[in-house]
């Protein structure tokens, strides 16, 4: 997507079009999300977010080298670990359908401050990747792990706040 | 962390009010499953959760250091589901596989509860 350097209202509104179509070269990105945004190229969020992607992730970063700037945006999913994820998760779901989602990528970073909230999978997911660094980020309700690593190895993860995650059948918490 | 998931830092992050009571090994931190080891876990302040620190059997090489893991669960908690028998530290791992050294902590599965004194450690 092409940086917009046009009023609040109709970059709002493009970045919503472009974010709908989902698969595109995101750099700026907003509004509501209905499959799965691939990110290539470092981006930013320029306005809160609403994911309504279901069973997968809401943005998946599928290059290394690739840097996310929340900018003080929400991004925020369809479960809700306040009130037992809609029934909560029986099984392990695969893929699963979480915020930010990270695999098999080196270097990538995901900078803070910005809130990621009420995933029915973790808020972040870095699997089978390295070097990543996620500081910053406050990771709340979702329904696993607020930050979940699996695999991977060499990440830094610092000063971020992550508060109130989990389901009630698989050993998941904050990070 | 699982899966194999090694030589990660987790450092200065703040985790609190993770993990359902019904489930007794959810947690603030967690160091799941075979080839998990190598990580260093430091400075962080993790309270209020079903399990501050949670470790499975046949994680190793972990370092857990100057971090604040005390009140997991709340008292709520463990008056309201006393079966979940939560703690600051449980580590199911083999005694002596992970280095524990300047943690506070007041309650513990092998591990070194209580700790009052934060203790000062090179890096």
């Amino acid at each position: 997507m092409i940086r917009l350097k046009t009023g609040t209202g109709l970059g709002a509104f493009l970045c919503v079009l472009f974010a709908g179509i989902g698969n595109v070269h995101a750099s700026d990105i907003g509004g509501t999300i209905s499959t799965t945004l691939t990110v290539t190229e470092d981006s930013q969020l320029v306005d809160d977010v609403t994911c309504t992607v279901p069973g997968a992730p809401c943005i998946a970063i599928t290059a290394s080298n690739v840097t996310l700037e929340l900018n003080g945006f929400t991004m925020t999913g369809q479960g809700d670990a306040r009130t037992a994820c809609n029934g909560g998760p029986s099984t392990f779901p695969t893929p699963l359908e979480d915020g930010i989602d990270v695999q098999g990528q080196t270097d990538i970073t995901i900078h803070g401050p910005g809130l990621i909230q009420q995933f029915r999978g973790p808020g972040i997911y870095l699997h089978n990747s390295s070097g990543a660094k996620v500081t910053g980020v406050t990771v709340s309700t979702n329904c696993f792990s607020g930050i979940l690593v699996g695999g991977g190895s060499g990440h830094e993860i610092s000063n971020n706040i992550s508060v109130r995650n989990g389901n009630g059948t698989f050993p998941c918490g904050g990070i | 962390m699982f899966g194999g998931a090694s030589r990660n830092r987790l450092r200065r992050n703040r985790l609190s009010g993770n993990g359902y009571a019904a489930q007794g090994n959810n947690f603030g931190v967690g160091i799941e499953g075979t080839g998990t080891n190598d990580n260093i876990v430091e400075d962080n302040t993790v309270t209020g959760n079903t399990n501050g620190l949670f470790m499975t059997a046949g994680v190793q090489g972990n370092v857990i250091r100057q971090n604040v893991i005390v009140g997991n669960p709340p008292v709520q908690v463990d008056l309201d589901h006393p079966s979940t028998n939560g703690v600051d530290i449980k580590n199911l791992a083999q005694t002596g596989a992970n280095t524990f050294r300047g943690n506070r902590c007041l309650t513990s599965v092998n591990g070194p509860c209580p700790a009052v004194k934060r203790q000062v450690t090179p890096p």
